[in-house]
């Protein structure tokens, strides 16, 4: 166990679940986030749909 | 019960950590692959078991592929379609070769093959794409409507991918590529972005862009699981995970970025030259030159960041002429033919 460990009593399963949902989470605040910072910054130039 | 969640890490471990996902960051969302090749080693060398590197890549994969698919469905390179019926193969791919590699394992043999394997796999698909991408540059350009899925596969029912520009292809045809890229990322135990990608374009007919939005999207759903997996069983650092996300989201957002601002061809050059350089990196870990392995890999991993963020800056200077996404050739633009 490394020095300044994190342990957590919890179920194995709820944990996974929970750190995968975090991870998800984070990544849609980030997202959410960095697409501001870039209409701020200019970053963005009207794409339209490629599709 | 005790589950490990992670270590407080010093300050210059959380630099290193996040210059690592901004690194893997840029480079997953411009070829649309997970990055595990990079991550891993380098998580390895900063001192994680290969277990913790795995589970904790597998984890920031999870949240970075979240930003890197948002911004390329934004951009209009995800074809939702498509990703839904390939997850619908990949599922039950992923298991069958989960099982394969477990009984290669009981007959002793798992380590041996699966790296003989992988680093052909890695040199006959890189070599394939280098000779395609060569060619598209001196004027012959590929055809997605040649692709392979597209012309021999017709077994009922026919669908088309509009959002690919794929006007019939059999949804079996489909469903069997998630089947095989999900079977082989299981099997050889990466994300599988490298087989997928490829399989996308060559063999379902898919744009370059499409390709790499639509893989990323799958990287998700492959990454999640994968990360609930090494959870489960502790081995994920979800600190370093969480510290890897804050720069491999900005790495992906400006990767993602800069498939608008480079040509399709070369896009598919850089990742036939990304493939072929993983190759020799694992060829040299078999021959068990560990330090060169995981110098080409470092190398590789800062050369291409500061390529495609050369590519993008490049192309933002030029004000909308380079980065708005005319390099997107489709099949049966005027500029195709």
């Amino acid at each position: 166990m490394p020095e300044h460990a994190v342990v957590l009593d919890v179920n194995p399963v709820i944990y996974a679940v929970t750190a995968v949902a975090v991870m998800v989470a984070a990544g849609l605040i980030l997202s959410a986030t960095l697409e501001r910072i870039s209409g701020w910054l200019g970053l963005e130039t009207d794409y339209g749909d490629s599709s | 019960m005790s589950v490990y969640a992670g270590a407080l890490p010093s300050g210059l471990v959380v630099i290193t950590l996040i210059i690592i996902g901004f690194c893997v960051g840029v480079i997953g969302a411009f070829f649309g692959v997970g990055g595990a090749f990079i991550a891993t080693p380098a998580l390895n060398i900063l001192g994680f078991p290969m277990a913790y590197a795995i589970g904790t890549d597998l984890a920031h994969m999870t949240g970075k592929s979240v930003v890197a698919a948002l911004k390329h469905k934004k951009l209009g390179n995800v074809d939702m379609k498509a990703a839904g019926l390939l997850l619908i193969g990949t599922l039950p791919g992923v298991k069958l070769g989960a099982k394969a590699v477990i009984s290669l394992e009981s007959m002793g043999m798992a380590e041996f093959v699966l790296r003989t394997i992988y680093i052909a796999l890695l040199m006959v698909v890189g070599s394939l794409i280098l000779r395609e991408s060569l060619s598209a540059r001196r004027g012959t350009e590929w055809d997605g409507t040649k692709a392979l899925l597209q012309r021999k596969f017709r077994l009922k029912p026919i669908i088309a991918l509009k959002a690919s520009g794929i006007e019939s292809i059999s949804i079996w045809g489909v469903i069997l590529l998630g089947f095989v890229t999900g079977f082989l990322a299981a099997f050889l135990g990466v994300g599988g972005g490298f087989v997928r990608m490829p399989g996308l374009l060559y063999l379902l007919g898919m744009p370059t862009n499409m390709a790499v939005g639509t893989d990323l999207l799958e990287v998700l759903f492959s990454g999640g699981y994968g990360m609930f997996l090494y959870a489960r069983e502790a081995r994920v650092d979800m600190i370093a995970a969480l510290t890897m996300l804050l720069g491999a989201s900005i790495g992906s957002h400006l990767g993602a970025l800069a498939t608008r601002c480079v040509q399709a061809d070369s896009i598919r050059l850089y990742f036939a030259l990304t493939v072929l350089g993983s190759g020799v990196a694992v060829g040299a870990k078999q021959a068990d030159l560990k330090t060169l392995s995981a110098g080409i890999l470092l190398f590789l991993g800062t050369a291409l960041t500061g390529l495609i963020l050369y590519k993008l800056a490049r192309g933002l200077r030029m004000k909308d002429k380079r980065c708005d996404g005319s390099n997107l050739r489709r099949h049966g633009d005027p500029a195709n033919d």
